[in-house]
């Protein structure tokens, strides 16, 4: 495929992982969005995690090593001639009260800009990652454990189903467990971890899983604690080793015997990953005794090499982005069901939604992106009903809100949930304080998807799709909407005059008109 | 007003039932204020109350004002005059109160004839601005519901100069239908043997149209089509000439005709073949209220309702109902310990126990910030038998049953009056404690003996399992309850 799109290959990209326990940092050639060699990689043990998790703040020594170890990755891109770079902030930036002062500092003193990522978007990076090293067969389930969260994946011929985030890790668990009575440690770790709730591994009772994927430094370390190191691949990266459950047991009790110190000591561990690879490796015995797989194979890939592969995509050709939106839009698809018992309504409101968004380009000039946000919105504008029917708009708002879609930035997230909180009701006023804490041009995008999926609503008024589908056209200071109809759309005619139109007209200066044929 | 005897067996003998007519309501709705004309003439109404109640020597009295006083901006300025002119403590109650007494009343009416004690009954009142719902299953609520869907709305839209009368009719059968499609998403029910309608339009409908059936006209009967030739008689006639000609307020009149259209989708939709219409009103539901009182001395109405309808939401939400149930149990022992030091009542307990089957709903959202959304979550349901303030007190509850104690920068907690806050910490600090005992969701501590001693709060268990999970996290969840209630929760295994 010889488009413009692709010589931008080789390109050379660093990717960096801001996380609870270790900043890390990748450096990569890609020949392809698919093809790449490491260059360099490095690892600061910085734990964020520690001050955050016991006072939910950065404390000042701690931010005074991670700008030391951001300095020495800038000095390290700069030497590889690095094109692209992203850094990724997981659970510990997060949480920080003090996250703003931090980003500014990085930023104004390395000149990196942070990118604080979501729980899903964290799993998501990880399964890229996962998927350049292993063939995932059937049903896979991919964990990542962390220092302040672990989250899980379940993916299916490649595709992301759902992802889910748990605020598990192994810095928090060690600061929970402080002063945990030495020799019951383990058992009371086991009870901790058994006692969180995994709605995932419960909804998929572990029959269905047959392939366990285990990313992190921990499980690296359990994987080649005894005996040689992996086997080097042809591209110089560790090669997948599989772990069996008992053998992950044996270790476990071994090294929970143990004092840190000790551990260190005798299995020849750095002091950082001397604490912490008891909760780590208690979380993943948990997660395979609720499966039916008995063993974990570990690829030795994390998250920074998910935002490698994720910015060469980028960097690449488009048709990987579009598979990328239907990922996105698979998972709205898994909370429109979770909230909503009869999808046919919200289902052909996206249809007529899209189709007024592609016949009215030249009215509202949008992209592909805001394309992608109307259909979700649609999608999930009446789950609030849910919650009660009473304020249904707001309750929507709230759960797409608290529930983070794969692929969506919080921002991408924010506009979806205020497009399908002014389905109806008051239109978007800055007195509102959702709306009114978003950026300007989020706000003008939460305006125009509104005003086009209030109009689809009122066509569908009647909850029994008999407007079929619509042509639109614009006429003089009139949109014309030409319906095919199925049986009497009287009530559906009434909203569209009534009130379906009431923000297009504002946004557009379109007065909508509809006609039935029949 | 009823005015009635409670016999030593408990049977209920009404020696009086007498109605003055004053529309409150209209005035309300158009001015916002009552006149003073309107409370002069309810004052000269309640003196005569107050006159044969005193001739009959009555001993209880409860007096309730429903909407038209409940929207009046100087509702207060009412409430006292009656007060002062009569001794007469009129009490400003909610919808969902009012409605809840009145289901009382047709409940009871209901068990007493065996031909609709069986099967799923769904009882409904259409008011002005919402509409309540409950479902009555083996004799009690399993479930209740308020709809934002009222008369006043539906006149509206038939009225509308907008649309034809065709189009509105269209949209009131379709608002009616998206609210059956809500009782059906909230309230588990399969069937519906019973569709019962209270409420003065029904009552209407029941005079013009009705057979009674059984008992002492308790029950009458209407059929959907009798409905609808009913409601275009209505819609032929401007509502001053329905007034007339039906001798009732022009108001009263425009509410008909949505109402009957109303009932007859619903019959349609559910399906069944005829509503049933009770007689019962709210004056019946208070007099039960008073009566029960008398004999149990219990100011909570129905608490078992009250827990089914909290065992339904952590059902909805998929949370773990023994965990639930066992941290209620427990919270409820802990309650029973401290009552010298707390001094709360049995509402205050039933909240608490509320409070701990429902505390992790918020799981269902998302387990970030758990406690935050079981809060959203409850402040937007409704558990029967609980006032908005009581819920409101149910959600701060849960969610201050983990992380940060209640402080006043938290909106939600700040909003509340003094004495819910207090309510609020001391709940909170109990929850805190009973949901640390069952922290692993095993249930192994069971029945612990609970006594306060030296500035201790003893659990005493007989234990043979390892208990290291729960004493560690009572040593982290126990600082509300210190700083509350001065004592320190000590778990003790005693052989």
């Amino acid at each position: 495929m010889p488009s413009s799109k692709t010589r931008v290959f080789p390109i050379r990209c660093a990717g960096m992982d801001v996380g609870s326990n270790a900043l890390r940092l990748a450096i990569a050639e890609f020949k392809s969005p698919d093809r790449y060699k490491i260059l360099e990689r490095r690892r600061v043990p910085v734990r964020l995690g520690e001050s955050v998790f016991k006072t939910n703040r950065i404390a000042p020594e701690t931010l005074d090593l991670a700008l030391d170890a951001f300095r020495d990755f800038r000095r390290c891109m700069e030497e590889y001639d690095v094109v692209l770079h992203r850094a990724v902030a997981t659970s510990a930036t997060r949480e920080a009260k003090n996250r703003a002062a931090f980003l500014e500092r990085v930023h104004t003193e390395t000149g990196i800009d942070l990118d604080l990522i979501p729980g899903p978007e964290e799993a998501r990076l990880v399964g890229l990652a996962v998927q350049s090293k292993v063939r995932l067969r059937g049903t896979s389930l991919i964990m990542d454990v962390g220092g302040g969260s672990s989250e899980l994946a379940l993916v299916q011929r490649g595709q992301i189903l759902l992802v889910e985030s748990h605020n598990l890790g192994t810095v928090r668990l060690l600061e929970q467990m402080g002063d945990a009575p030495a020799g019951h440690s383990l058992r009371i770790l086991r009870e901790t971890i058994r006692a969180a709730r995994f709605p995932l591994l419960e909804s998929l009772r572990g029959s269905a899983v047959t392939q366990l994927i285990g990313t992190g430094g921990n499980i690296e370390a359990l994987a080649t604690l005894t005996g040689n190191g992996p086997g080097k691949m042809d591209s110089g990266e560790r090669r997948p080793v599989a772990l069996p459950l008992e053998r992950l047991r044996r270790h476990l009790v071994a090294l929970a015997a143990l004092s840190p110190e000790e551990r260190a000591k005798k299995f020849d561990l750095r002091p950082d990953r001397a604490d912490v690879i008891v909760p780590a490796g208690a979380i993943f015995e948990y997660v395979v005794t609720r499966t039916r797989v008995r063993q974990i194979t570990v690829p030795f890939v994390g998250l920074v090499d998910g935002v490698l592969l994720d910015l060469a995509r980028e960097a690449g050709a488009s048709g990987k982005k579009e598979l990328e939106s239907s990922q996105t839009l698979n998972a709205a698809l898994g909370v429109m069901r979770k909230y909503e018992s009869d999808p046919k309504h919200p289902r052909h409101v996206a249809e007529l939604s899209l189709s007024l968004f592609d016949q009215l380009k030249a009215v509202h000039d949008m992209g592909k992106r805001d394309r992608l946000l109307l259909e979700i919105a649609a999608l999930l504008h009446e789950i609030g009903n849910y919650i009660s029917a009473s304020g249904h708009h707001r309750h929507a708002y709230y759960i797409i809100s608290e529930s983070p879609i794969l692929g969506l930035s919080d921002e991408e997230l924010h506009v979806v949930a205020c497009v399908a909180r002014y389905h109806r009701k008051a239109p978007p006023d800055t007195s509102h304080e959702c709306y009114a804490e978003l950026p300007e041009r989020a706000r003008d995008r939460v305006r125009a998807l509104a005003a086009i999926l209030r109009l689809a609503d009122a066509l569908d008024h009647d909850h029994r799709q008999r407007v079929v589908d619509v042509s639109a056209k614009k006429r003089d200071s009139e949109l014309i909407l030409k319906a095919r109809t199925r049986g009497d759309v009287t009530l559906d005619e009434w909203s569209v005059g009534e009130k379906g139109g009431d923000l297009f007209k504002e946004e557009f200066g379109l007065k909508p008109i509809l006609k039935t044929r029949v | 007003m009823l005015l009635a005897e409670l016999k030593p067996d408990g049977l209920v003998r009404i020696l009086e039932d007498v109605q003055k007519p004053l529309t409150l309501g209209r005035e309300t709705l158009r001015t916002g204020t009552l006149s003073a004309a309107s409370i002069q003439k309810a004052v000269n109404i309640l003196r005569q109350y107050r006159a044969m109640m005193d001739s009959y020597g009555v001993t209880h009295t409860r007096a309730v004002a429903t909407s038209a006083v409940r929207s009046a901006l100087n509702r207060d300025t009412f409430v006292d005059r009656v007060f002062l002119a009569t001794g007469i403590e009129v009490e400003v109650i909610e919808g969902s109160q009012e409605t809840l007494l009145t289901f009382a009343a047709v409940q009871r009416a209901l068990a007493a004839q065996p031909d609709f004690a069986e099967g799923d009954s769904l009882m409904f009142e259409l008011g002005a601005g919402a509409t309540e719902w409950a479902l009555v299953r083996g004799g009690t609520v399993a479930g209740s519901l308020t709809y934002d869907l009222g008369t006043l709305r539906m006149r509206d839209l038939l009225r509308a100069e907008s649309g034809d009368r065709r189009a509105m009719t269209r949209l009131i059968q379709h608002n009616v239908r998206e609210m059956m499609n809500s009782v059906k998403r909230t309230l588990p029910f399969e069937k519906v043997a019973n569709l019962i309608a209270i409420g003065p339009e029904a009552r209407f409908a029941a005079r013009s149209l009705a057979r009674t059936l059984g008992g002492q006209g308790e029950l009458a009967a209407v059929s959907a089509k009798d409905l609808r030739t009913l409601a275009d008689q209505i819609l032929a006639m401007t509502p001053s000439e329905a007034a007339t000609s039906f001798s009732i307020s022009t108001l009263e009149a425009e509410a008909l005709a949505p109402a009957f259209l109303a009932y007859a989708e619903l019959i349609r939709l559910n399906p069944v073949d005829r509503l049933l219409v009770a007689r019962a009103s709210i004056r019946d539901g208070l007099l039960l209220q008073v009566a029960k009182s008398i004999q149990s001395g219990s100011a909570v109405i129905f608490p078992e309702q009250t827990i089914a309808a909290a065992l339904n939401l952590a059902r909805k939400y998929k949370a773990d109902e023994r965990h639930g149930l066992h941290t209620a149990g427990l919270a409820r022992a802990i309650f029973e310990a401290t009552q010298a030091q707390h001094g709360m009542g049995e509402l205050e307990r039933l909240l608490l126990e509320v409070a701990s089957i429902v505390h992790d709903i918020g799981n269902y959202v998302a387990a970030r910030g758990h406690h935050r959304h079981a809060y959203y979550l409850l402040v937007n349901s409704e558990v029967f038998g609980l006032s908005k303030m009581d819920l409101e007190i149910v959600a701060n509850v849960a969610r201050y049953h983990r992380k940060g104690a209640p402080q006043s920068d938290h909106p939600a907690y700040a909003a509340l009056p003094r004495s819910a806050r207090l309510t609020v910490n001391r709940l909170s600090a109990i929850l805190r404690v009973a949901d640390a005992l069952d922290k692993a969701h095993t249930q192994r501590i069971q029945t612990p003996k609970i006594t306060v001693e030296d500035g201790e709060l003893r659990i005493d268990i007989e234990s043979a399992e390892d208990i290291g999970l729960e004493r560690m996290t009572l040593d982290q969840k126990s600082g509300l309850f210190e700083e509350v209630f001065g004592l320190k929760p000590v778990l003790r295994e005693v052989t």
